[in-house]
């Protein structure tokens, strides 16, 4: 075993899952880095092994009880107010829409039909005659 | 009502006592507890959360760095369990199932929080910490704590599972799906760092 592999083997060998346990005490009786190394780290697992935590507020439960007996809401609440939500937001803007405006209707005399354009030509000799 | 000090004074729940009880009760209690829960026993989620209460608090308390928010997280994770109890598939231990939901919380927690951190900061200064004062708990415990807040809350995770319930390495891999190796290396970076900051403190 090498400086390397006693690393990547000292949190099995916390953990007393070690394969090479024989390997790796030699390493450390040759190796003072790594043996100051695992030493350190056992220290620290002593120390959080033996560390308090504060116990839970002794109201916790009557905290989760009345949560828990509060009638749970349907699932389809929320998808429901989501739809409705939805289609108010859409008749609102259905009717909101400004009309539109009604234009003004003129009503123009389309005067004669086409073929009232078509110009009319008095017949040369009619003219002449009108200068008389 | 009693104190942060005094409730310290009751005997410790944590990592010890709950692997002796893991072993004496096994997690096929757990699974019959879930399916008398189901059948309509009243008092089978009871017992599930008298068994766990403290575990997801501490893990809780571990990762958050506060009592109030570990309590509140607490009752959260308790109230999801019981909703979510009928989807439980009895493929993996109950215990897994309730540490990742706790801890899947607490970390989203956590983040939610550390964009609050100056105002916790402030609060602290100015001593209204409320019950969870930190002088009321004796000075080892405090330093340790302060210690573990000084990790990443994926390493306080870890630390919490491995060093507060007790669990292996494999185990906590399941908990928090991730690989083996990873869980590994996390924990060795945990313990680089825990090992200066916590060196003169007795064990």
């Amino acid at each position: 075993m090498n400086c390397e592999t006693f690393r990547d083997s000292a949190l099995d060998w916390l953990e007393g899952s070690l394969g090479d346990a024989a390997g790796f005490r030699a390493h450390r009786a040759a190796c003072p880095a790594c043996a100051a190394l695992l030493a350190g780290f056992e220290d620290t697992e002593r120390v959080l092994r033996g560390a308090r935590v504060p116990a839970a507020p002794p109201e916790l439960w009557s905290r989760v009880a009345a949560a828990i007996a509060r009638p749970a809401r349907p699932r389809w609440i929320p998808f429901a107010a989501a739809a409705a939500i939805l289609l108010a937001l859409a008749g609102l803007v259905a009717a909101g829409r400004p009309p539109r405006p009604e234009l003004p209707v003129t009503i123009v005399d389309a005067g004669p039909a086409l073929g009232a354009f078509v110009p009319r030509y008095e017949p040369a000799d009619a003219a002449l005659a009108l200068g008389d | 009502m009693p104190t942060s000090a005094d409730r310290l004074t009751e005997p410790f729940r944590g990592a010890r006592v709950s692997e002796s009880q893991e072993r004496v009760e096994g997690g096929t209690d757990d699974a019959e507890r879930v399916r008398r829960h189901l059948a309509g026993d009243p008092g089978a989620f009871r017992e599930l959360y008298e068994k766990y209460r403290e575990k997801v608090f501490a893990s809780a308390y571990r990762i958050l760095g506060e009592e109030h928010a570990a309590a509140d997280l607490a009752q959260e994770v308790f109230v999801k369990i019981h909703a979510e109890l009928r989807r439980f598939k009895f493929e993996s231990k109950f215990s897994t199932w309730l540490f990742r939901v706790a801890v899947n919380h607490a970390l989203n927690r956590a983040s939610e929080t550390s964009r609050h951190a100056r105002i916790e900061e402030r609060l602290a200064r100015d001593g209204r910490g409320g019950p969870g004062d930190p002088a009321a708990r004796p000075e080892r415990d405090e330093r340790v704590q302060r210690a573990i807040l000084g990790l990443s809350p994926k390493l306080r995770a870890i630390v919490g599972l491995r060093y507060l319930e007790g669990l292996s390495y494999g185990e906590i891999a399941e908990v928090l799906e991730l690989s083996l190796g990873t869980v590994k290396s996390r924990l060795f970076l945990a313990h680089e760092t825990l090992r200066d900051l916590l060196k003169d403190v007795d064990g």
